[in-house]
């Protein structure tokens, strides 16, 4: 469904270049769900952005990559032509409910106008369709709701009106930036939920952004983990949580507890992620991996294919063999 | 909150500062050297009668605190006193002038809000470009203009010097009626003095509410949906840039109410500025206490007015 | 990560620097060069011009500018260069001592507003808000018409009806302050208001109250030379005045009488305006990088 390959972002700023993404790439199955993992400042957002075209370009630029969609390159598509996909074909929904509904337009029709601007719909069976919506995302009276306000719902509300808005056009794929970070442990669980359905009753390809490792276990088939905009895994959820090939995964999984492991200590990793301005040389993970050795400071490592659709950007691992 | 429950806040504190103001009104005239009766009473054009009359609207053989309530209950009724100079109510006086001030307010604050949100746009679809440089500068060099003086070179240059506009008055000496055209010729420099002092600085407000707007999430998710930058502007983020706008509004007619005074001085426009400077000159001061309530009361008014239309407008207020 | 206490302000290295900042700014450099020309002129008037700025000269009323007068001369025969340089006295006289005391009220409120907090704070801004919705100039209007026009009240006057502005900016800039750590550690070891106020609060907003000052004192200057317009300041010599006389000479085509009084004011307005841009720039050289830094914020949130 999705390739992207060799993506570079950086953004030009009067104090410095702050690289954001660099030489990152992967794949999307259809139908399938993947996560892209990391701490903040890890350049997951900014991928999103990226394949969305909503990067702002005068400081942000694309400096290398190829974004392929059902076989459609998308960075280099005209404003006009990305604007017919965006929003329709690939969707999205954000990070903070909170801010991201216009405070000032009715729910109901903030639903409706994709439908009215992507498919001609006029403002009354677009209005329907939105009520629908609003009904298969678990917002009760649905049809009175619509007339409101997005101040009057909860969070966990706005988050569904994000969902029903991203599923108006049933796209083919959809992108969900953290889209639980802000919401209380039970509402996020029941977004979760309500995601995992929905993806499965519309058969939609899925993008989840997260720094959640639990999250991304239980609803992601393949996982990417970022690092200062480094891709430095790919592999699906199984592989890389029983065995990771990349000293960051194995620090982020030795961090969070384990129903299926008996944890007697959590081990932080030491230290905290590098100045995207002059990010460290070589490897950027270099400064705070207990594994570093001198390559590592020197040169940054390629992504090595350790094994069949699963690679790791480390020096220790290399083609054809996993390591220990 | 609801709706009534706003409005009768607004309400309340209207009211509230109108007393505040009527207060300070009552202990000004009280520390004035030569107390209340030289505000009052101390006019030597008038017959005794007259004094008496005063004397005993005011109650200035009286206590203070029945002063006080014999004083704020003649503002609130219209009892302002006697003017020195035109020897009738202050308030008929100021009351009959006022028509004419608005005939300058309103078309400058109608053309300042207007001009004024559309350059805000224009600088804020292109921010630091050339057009907004220019209308950066051109807001410093009005904030320290004064509109007196912008009136004079406006009045010299036009007039004075290319005789295309009358210098004065709001409609010629010799004419026996009101005449459109001729209010429109007589409007036009005073009108452009107001605004143009004041049209700079609206802009620049205008243009940072555009731009905060902008950076805000849902602009993103507007965009995020697909649509059309003129969409994303103009049905997204204008409507939410002019909430804080029509707050704006209410500040400005302050602003273009204390700039009449300075700008019909000059026009010899015949409103309440022109008065002020007149009174002042004559030292009638039932007529300048007079006044200061009345712009007072104005601009509280127009703010609780525009308070109204806030809360019309943000559905934030309006539901719940 | 615990904070040192101490003033932020320039040291003698940072006065250097300071300076360099400021010269970034050609106009801030102009304004102050103007400013300077001006108050030494204003110092020297008496050596400039000696002679009595009061005393008519009726044989050259109403002279259009020329060689002899280069600004003409007004309906008294005066020399209008010689009333420019002496007009200046008063209203830099003005400006400097309503800005101090409006920069003086506004910063003691202010910091008893952000320190005490709750029903202080509350009646403080609650009086700052009445002040605000009053309009300014009919309120000074009114206070110097019935209390008497003399120069002490109107440089009180304009000081008194000021200071909201500044006491708002103030209070939030204490406010953010008190939250930061060294406060707390202060206020844990015992120290008193006095010196939690004026070892710490005070010095560290010194810049953002004098940048604040110099904003407002063009304000200072156009409410004054509005109040001598509409004749409420009866300084014989003083910008303002001289356009209040000028309006019944218009008529008679002395453009100049208004037209170079007000060019002064305007200058000198404008001269303070740019002065205060450069101190802020000097002053606070972060703010200019708000911009970008709300962008490598959205790249680093990333």
């Amino acid at each position: 469904m999705l390739s992207v390959a060799d993506l570079t972002v950086n953004f030009y700023l009067e104090s410095g270049i702050v690289s954001a993404v660099n030489h990152v790439s992967f794949d999307v199955r259809k139908r399938s769900s993947f996560g892209i993992v990391g701490e903040s400042g890890s350049g997951k957002t900014v991928t999103a952005l990226a394949i969305m075209g909503l990067l702002p370009m005068p400081p942000g630029k694309v400096d290398s990559g190829t974004v392929l969609f059902k076989g459609e390159e998308l960075l280099s598509k005209a404003p006009n032509d990305m604007r017919k996909i965006r929003g329709n074909r690939i969707t999205m929904i954000y990070q903070d409910p909170m801010t991201s509904l216009n405070p000032v337009l009715r729910v109901g029709f903030q639903i409706a106008e994709s439908l009215m601007v992507h498919e001609g719909l006029p403002y009354r069976d677009a209005k329907s369709k939105a009520i629908e919506l609003m009904g298969l995302t678990g917002i009760s009276a649905a049809d009175k709701r619509a007339e409101d306000y997005p101040h009057q719902f909860s969070g966990g509300m706005r988050q569904r009106i994000m969902i029903a808005m991203a599923l108006a056009t049933k796209p083919d794929l959809l992108i969900a930036d953290e889209p639980t970070t802000a919401l209380d442990v039970i509402t996020q669980a029941q977004i979760l939920a309500l995601l995992k359905r929905l993806q499965a009753e519309y058969g939609l390809t899925v993008i989840l952004i997260t720094h959640d490792l639990g999250i991304v276990a239980e609803l992601c088939d393949d996982i990417m983990v970022m690092y200062a905009g480094h891709a430095m895994e790919r592999a699906t959820a199984r592989e890389l949580y029983s065995e990771p090939q990349n000293p960051y995964t194995r620090g982020l999984l030795e961090s969070i507890t384990r129903a299926d492991k008996d944890i007697k200590r959590l081990n932080s990793i030491p230290g905290s992620i590098p100045d995207l301005i002059k990010p460290p040389k070589g490897c950027r993970f270099h400064t705070r991996c207990p594994m570093v050795f001198d390559k590592c400071k020197e040169d940054e490592p390629p992504d090595f294919e350790v094994a069949a659709n699963r690679f790791s950007k480390c020096w220790l691992a290399t083609a054809g063999r996993k390591t220990r | 909150m609801g709706f009534a429950t706003y409005i009768a806040k607004r309400l309340v504190t209207a009211v509230l500062l109108i007393f505040v103001v009527a207060t300070l009104n009552f202990v000004i005239v009280h520390l004035a050297p030569g107390g209340p009766d030289a505000i009052l009473l101390n006019n030597p054009r008038m017959s005794p009668e007259a004094r008496a009359a005063i004397l005993k609207s005011f109650g200035l053989d009286k206590p203070l605190y029945e002063q006080y309530i014999l004083y704020v209950g003649g503002l609130v009724s219209g009892k302002w006193g006697t003017s020195y100079f035109y020897l009738t109510s202050s308030y008929a006086v100021i009351a009959q002038r006022i028509p004419a001030t608005l005939a300058l307010m309103i078309p400058s604050l109608l053309l300042t809000i207007v001009a004024g949100i559309f350059i805000g746009i224009l600088a804020s679809r292109k921010p630091f470009s050339f057009a907004d440089k220019f209308l950066s500068s051109f807001s410093f060099f009005f904030y320290a203009m004064p509109a007196f003086w912008l009136g004079f070179v406006l009045l010299t240059f036009f007039s004075l010097f290319l005789g295309l506009l009358p210098a004065s008055g709001m409609i010629s000496v010799t004419s026996t009626r009101f005449e459109l055209l001729d209010y429109l010729r007589h409007l036009i420099l005073p009108m452009t003095t107001l605004t143009l002092v004041n049209l700079a600085n609206f802009s620049l407000l205008m243009r940072s509410s555009l731009i905060e707007v902008l950076d805000q999430n849902y602009i993103t998710t507007a965009r995020g949906k697909g649509l059309s930058e003129r969409l994303v502007f103009y049905r997204h983020a204008l409507r939410n840039a002019l909430l804080p706008t029509v707050t704006m509004v209410g500040l400005f007619v302050g602003f273009i109410l204390t700039g009449a005074i300075l700008t019909e001085t000059v026009f010899s426009w015949p409103g309440l500025g022109l008065l002020t400077f007149d009174s002042i000159f004559r030292r009638d001061y039932p007529i300048i206490l007079g006044l200061f309530f009345m712009f007072s009361v104005m601009i509280i008014f127009s703010n609780f007015v525009t308070d109204i239309i806030y809360g019309l407008l943000d559905p934030r207020i309006t539901y719940d | 990560m615990i904070e040192r206490p101490g003033k932020t302000q320039p040291h003698f290295r940072s006065a250097v620097k300071f300076l360099r900042l400021y010269s970034r700014d050609r106009s801030a450099v102009f304004g102050l060069i103007f400013l300077a020309v001006l108050i030494s002129a204003a110092s020297l008037a008496f050596a400039l011009f000696p002679v009595d700025p009061d005393m008519p000269n009726l044989a050259s009323t109403l002279l259009p500018p020329s060689p002899v007068h280069p600004i003409g001369t007004d309906y008294i025969g005066r020399d209008q260069l010689m009333l420019i340089v002496y007009g200046a006295r008063p209203s830099l006289i003005i400006a400097f001592a309503a800005g101090a005391i409006l920069a003086l009220l506004g910063t003691i409120t202010g910091l008893v507003a952000g320190y005490f907090g709750g029903r202080v704070d509350g009646s403080i801004m609650r009086t700052a808000d009445i002040f605000l919705t009053i309009p300014t100039l009919p309120l000074v209007l009114l206070v110097v018409a019935v209390l008497g026009p003399n120069l002490i009240n109107v440089m009180l006057i304009i000081g008194l009806t000021g200071w909201p502005v500044m006491t708002r900016i103030v209070r939030a800039d204490t406010i953010s302050l008190m939250k930061r750590d060294f406060i707390e550690i202060e206020k844990v070891m015992g120290a008193g208001i006095r010196r939690i106020l004026f070892g710490h609060l005070f010095p560290n907003q010194l810049n953002s109250i004098l940048v604040y000052t110099s904003l407002s004192i063009p304000v200072v200057i156009l409410t004054e030379a509005g109040l001598e317009f509409l004749g409420l300041a009866p300084i014989s010599v003083s910008w303002g005045f001289m356009l209040n006389t000028s309006i019944s000479y218009w008529i008679l085509g002395a453009w100049w009488l208004s037209f170079f009084p007000g060019l002064a004011i305007f200058s000198t307005a404008l001269a303070f305006y740019f002065v205060s841009d450069g101190l802020k720039a000097a002053l606070n050289p972060k703010q200019r990088r708000r911009q970008e830094s709300l962008v490598v914020q959205l790249a680093e949130r990333k």
